[in-house]
């Protein structure tokens, strides 16, 4: 009986992976479009620019050695300022946007 | 993955199965205009993804798992929104999307399935989109939606169950008769 079970089982797993997969052809304005919009992904994924960056990282540096203000020898004004650079990139990589969608008859 | 090698890959799955992803995407769609977004921000998703896909797993299966996944979503946010607009009812009488989905081809086979699987409770869904459609072992299911094979297997037992009950007018089709 277990055994019956199985087979039909797999006789229904079988049916469904043969017939779920069904083809349409896209419509080749659809499929430029699609490219299109697969490219400017790509581009815009890094949506902050560099000067905003250091802006950031600027600011987190001069934030955390004002809460420290003993602390200002050069090598943790060095730590300090690579902190906030990681700090910058990892704020402009979070904030990278997807791109907009390609409308019908964009260029 | 440089950005240049992921676009490369990126269109030329988009030109290899587009069909595939297109024919899941109609679908989930009731309009012409929801169909060009919603196939759109599924290569979107492929992009997003593609980096960490496992290299075992067929190009063709993956992508109809993530369409799926994607389609799914967009549904599920055009039933809430459409339940919002019908508790104000003032909003302009603009239901393009009330019903079942005018998109979707005759009720095929295929049709039939889909519609099927998206009625499972979500464990049960993502097993079966793992297991059967893409074609991952128990093991590898397991791993992908981090549950222990136990529950995989419990999960699609009880599918398979379902599945074979709303489908049971189509045995025909899936079930030999020498058993």
């Amino acid at each position: 009986m277990e055994e019956h079970d199985e087979s039909v089982d797999e006789q229904l797993i079988e049916f469904i992976r043969r017939e779920a997969l069904e083809e349409v052809p896209v419509p080749p304005e659809l499929q430029a479009r699609i490219e299109r919009r697969i490219e400017a992904t790509l581009a815009t994924r890094h949506k902050m620019g560099w000067g905003s960056t250091a802006l950031i990282s600027g600011a987190a540096t001069l934030a955390l050695g004002l809460a420290n203000p003993a602390g200002f020898d050069p090598a943790f004004v060095l730590l300090l300022t690579l902190a906030a650079v990681v700090y910058g990139a990892g704020v402009r990589q979070l904030t990278a946007v997807p791109a907009p969608r390609v409308q019908e008859g964009s260029a | 993955m440089s950005d240049e090698a992921l676009r490369q890959r990126a269109v030329h799955l988009s030109r290899a199965y587009g069909p595939l992803v297109y024919g899941i995407a109609r679908r989930y769609a009731h309009t012409t205009a929801d169909l060009d977004d919603l196939v759109q921000d599924m290569w979107v998703r492929v992009v997003e993804i593609l980096p960490g896909k496992n290299p075992a797993s067929p190009d063709d299966r993956w992508l109809c798992v993530v369409a799926a996944n994607v389609g799914f979503e967009f549904l599920k946010r055009r039933r809430r929104r459409d339940a919002l607009l019908k508790l104000f009812r003032f909003h302009p009488r603009e239901t393009d999307g009330a019903g079942p989905s005018p998109m979707a081809m005759a009720d095929s086979a295929a049709s039939r399935i889909w519609a099927a699987v998206d009625a499972l409770p979500g464990l049960q869904r993502q097993v079966v989109l793992h297991r059967v459609i893409e074609g991952m072992s128990t093991e590898e299911t397991a791993q992908a939606i981090n549950r222990a094979e136990g529950t995989v297997k419990a999960s699609l037992h009880r599918a398979l169950r379902t599945l074979g009950a709303e489908l049971a007018d189509l045995e025909s089709l899936w079930s030999s008769s020498d058993l």
